[in-house]
């Protein structure tokens, strides 16, 4: 640990013990929501209509941004296209509704042959539609065509984010998967070293990595310490690796995926087709019973919040994701998406609000910022609306993880002051 | 049960820690050393215990009742706005509201128990008084309260009484009897009027010295409860490691090369090292008036590098200087450049290392090289212009410790 630098040194109270090592539920939908829009909310391209039967992995259409095709997530009828609050574009667009008949029949494919190129590697993760699952939902196969020099592929299990425990929950069903999903990606990229990062608390998900990778020379397992944010990957080459880059990961020659992401090529190369099913944390104190949710996305938040028995308060707030990076939403039914990892609900007597006390510049934002920032002096730059100052300092490089707001013992929202001034700040600079 | 969705965009991880837990547990380690103090001086105090107890009441009620008001009065001049619209808003009383303010957001308390520390036991109470006033109004409210003042406010009242009153607080060690003093010279003035370099364990032994049996200010004396305390304050991380580690350190590294060229030899330069950083305000500064967070630089090379700028100028104006201490000064000095190392280190923490790595080895070459230098000047300054001083100084009879006393007997207080 540098004592001039920040990193990993915040440990934050995990509640893991809500939702991990209890049962699973699983849910059937009578509807699934699946957006017809891009993330940018352009319509698909290719677009099926209403009335249009449908099997799991069934071409939606194809998003115009990236160029990767929409799946379906369920077997039956598309029923209608309306519009729906989209919390990704915060605005309402156009979804499928598609009437589930319960039977999940699948499109029928075929196991991939087992020495891919690199352009046909390219070409099925494109073709497949594989997104990252972590929750930004990056898609897959831009990182891998890539033409710099790849050295290493990083399986991210960390799931750093309180709360959330859909990676721990699924490392013991899916590490085949993954373990095949490396070995195949590792040999199409020429790349002689796969990492499978984990934090070092989790002993049961940590066992059953250490069985499935017996005799493996090509993967290894890494521990990493408990600290926020250890799972971003940024944070996690930092530490596995020791190198840090620009912008993105390949300019130091790794890959980063989602240990959820890397299951569901796995599935795909296998031939039983990607997973249209996964697991969504359900956690938070406002919650009669937290589970991990087994559920194909596209489902309605408040469908799963009252099948596994709804909230115990009068007042609460609604995550997407969990309490860090996630966003707090406005109504409740809202369809997950297939990246989001879970919901958290908790109570509003549990927030703190408006309970701050003036800065005393103690300096512990500089010592976690995880983007080296020093939030204290950009807090004070904006304070005195001092854009050009907060620019210097770097404000356009925050990733509002939340965690200066977390550990700020004034309790000043500083994260909320950052991401509420980073517009502004983009558009003073346009301007020269 | 009925339950309504409410969007809130505040966050919702919140650390346990909060400033007024760290300004209460700050408060408590101060008023462990001053009843440590305070009982020092009722044992110690013998016939005069009554006189001592009683001005350490008074004084203490003065500091309290002038921070309190100082405080009370500022707030509400610089927030009336908002307390009135929070008075509407909330229909509570504006005077009540402020004064909830002085103990929440302003900590009136910490700025009075320091003050109390930094002064000798038998300090009039006109000069407590003046004392505590500058800093409150001066030091801290005018620059708009907690978290905005650029000097500590303390070392400011400090300062300013030291300029003001260095007569009365030179005679504050013991109590006044008729024109004379009972007990009074302060090894620190007779340490800077013989120019530091003797060990002087004839006057004040090692043991003496570290379990505080001397006199001096309240907080300065006793080296091994400063010891104790300020490790028990880094480990619950209310005072910063790197601010306090690097001042002693430095200014221990300083006296070590400083001994070495003095001819002390390597175990005897450690001792001396020992003795100058028990000497005076070093410790007490190091643990409670440099790591005052509102006044230092926020990231950890600024840190660094404000304690090393400290170190330097506290060991400058001690071994060169008129003063026979620098802590309080120069602390203020690097108060007055924290926003300086701010602004010049303001950047992502992790651009420009090279940069950060050799301005702290500037420093702290800066430091070890004037060290060597201070050691060969004063040694060489003393061997040349009055070699039979030295002898006196290692005196013990009555006589020469007369002479020296009345020596110093116009120097200045002991801790500026």
């Amino acid at each position: 640990m540098n004592i001039l630098t920040s990193l990993g040194r915040k440990h934050l109270n995990g509640h893991k013990g809500l939702t991990a090592d209890r049962p699973t539920v699983h849910y059937d939908p009578d509807f699934v929501y699946i957006p017809a829009t891009d993330n940018k909310g352009v319509d698909l391209k290719d677009a099926l209509t209403a009335g249009s039967k449908v099997k799991c992995q069934t071409v939606l259409g194809v998003r115009a941004d990236f160029n990767i095709p929409v799946f379906s997530s369920v077997s039956g009828e598309i029923v209608e296209i309306k519009k729906i609050y989209n919390k990704s574009l915060l605005r309402a667009a156009n979804y499928f509704v598609i009437k589930n008949d319960k039977k999940y029949t699948e499109e029928t494919s075929k196991p991939t042959s087992e020495n891919l190129t690199k352009e046909e590697l390219v070409e099925f993760l494109r073709s497949n539609g594989f997104t990252g699952l972590g929750g930004a939902a990056f898609p897959t196969y831009i990182k891998y065509k890539t033409d710099a020099k790849i050295d290493h592929i990083l399986i991210n299990d960390v799931e750093c984010e309180p709360y959330l425990t859909t990676d721990y929950t699924s490392t013991g069903e899916y590490i085949d998967d993954v373990v095949l999903a490396a070995t195949r990606l590792a040999s199409a990229m020429g790349v002689k070293d796969v990492v499978i990062a984990i934090k070092k608390n989790k002993l049961k998900a940590i066992e059953h990595i250490k069985k499935a990778l017996e005799g493996n020379s090509l993967i290894r397992l890494v521990l990493v310490k408990d600290v926020y944010p250890a799972g971003y990957e940024r944070t996690l080459i930092k530490m596995v690796f020791k190198k840090e880059y620009n912008v993105l990961p390949s300019e130091v020659g790794v890959i980063v995926n989602n240990f959820q992401t890397m299951a569901s090529i796995g599935k795909a190369l296998k031939g039983e087709g990607r997973l249209s099913r996964r697991y969504f944390t359900f956690s938070g104190e406002a919650l009669n019973s937290p589970a991990n949710v087994y559920a194909p996305y596209g489902t309605m938040i408040n469908e799963i919040i009252e099948a596994i028995g709804g909230v115990n308060t009068s007042k609460y707030s609604i995550v997407a994701g969990g309490p860090m990076m996630g966003r707090p939403l406005r109504q409740i039914d809202i369809p997950l998406a297939e990246a989001d990892s879970g919901v958290t609900v908790l109570r509003l007597s549990q927030l703190e609000v408006g309970k701050d006390v003036p800065c005393l510049r103690c300096g512990e934002c500089v010592d976690h910022c995880p983007m080296y920032l020093q939030p204290v002096l950009m807090y004070q730059a904006l304070n005195r609306n001092d854009y050009e100052r907060a620019n210097k300092l770097g404000i356009l490089s925050c990733v509002e993880c939340g965690l200066c707001s977390a550990v700020c013992p004034s309790h000043i929202e500083l994260t909320n002051k950052f991401a509420s001034a980073k517009p502004i700040v983009k558009i003073k600079t346009m301007k020269k | 049960m009925e339950s309504q969705l409410v969007y809130t965009n505040f966050s919702r991880v919140k650390s346990k820690r909060k400033t007024s837990h760290v300004m209460i547990e700050l408060a408590s380690a101060l008023l462990v050393l001053f009843i440590a103090s305070i009982i020092y001086y009722g044992i110690k105090g013998g016939a005069d215990t009554g006189k001592y107890m009683l001005r350490i009441f008074l004084n203490t009620l003065v500091c309290f009742v002038t921070a309190f008001a100082v405080e009370y009065f500022g707030i509400i001049l610089i927030d009336r706005k908002t307390l009135k619209a929070y008075e509407e808003a909330m229909k509570q009383n504006m005077w009540l509201t402020a004064l909830k303010r002085t103990v929440t957001h302003s900590y009136f308390y910490v700025t009075p128990l320091i003050t109390m520390l930094l002064f000798p036991v038998y300090t009039p109470i006109h000069v407590m008084f003046i004392s505590i006033l500058v800093g409150e109004l001066i030091g801290k409210m005018v620059f708009g309260g907690f978290g905005s003042n650029i000097f500590n406010p303390a070392l400011t009242g400090r300062i300013f009484a030291t300029i003001c009153f260095s007569q009365e607080i030179a005679n504050g060690t013991a109590v006044k009897v008729g024109t004379d003093i009972s007990t009074g010279a302060t090894i620190n003035g007779i340490a800077n009027s013989s120019g530091w370099l003797g060990m002087y364990t004839d006057q004040l032994s090692n043991l003496d010295l570290f379990l505080g049996n001397y006199r001096g200010a309240l907080g300065e004396t006793m080296a091994f409860l400063l010891i104790i305390l300020g490790i028990y304050l880094m480990i619950r991380k209310v005072i910063d490691y790197r601010l306090t580690l690097t001042y002693v350190v430095s200014l221990f590294i300083f006296a070590f090369f400083m001994g070495v060229t003095g001819k002390h030899g390597f175990v005897g330069s450690l001792e001396f090292a020992f003795r100058q950083i028990c000497f005076g305000g070093i410790l007490f500064g190091a643990v409670f008036c440099i790591t005052d967070p509102v006044t230092s630089p926020v990231s950890g090379t600024g840190k660094i590098v404000f304690a090393l700028i400290a170190a330097f100028v506290t060991a400058m104006i001690r071994y060169f200087g008129s003063a026979p201490e620098g802590v309080a000064y120069s602390i203020l000095v690097a108060n007055m450049l924290a926003p300086v190392i701010d602004r010049m280190l303001s950047r992502k923490t992790n651009q420009k290392m090279v940069y950060q790595y050799v301005s702290i080895a500037a420093l702290s070459l800066l430091v070890i090289g004037s060290g060597i230098g201070t050691g060969l000047y004063i040694d060489a300054h003393k061997a040349s212009e009055k070699p039979e001083e030295k002898a006196n100084i290692r005196m013990t009879s009555n006589e020469k410790f007369e002479m020296v006393y009345s020596e110093m007997a116009s120097l200045e207080g002991v801790i500026e």
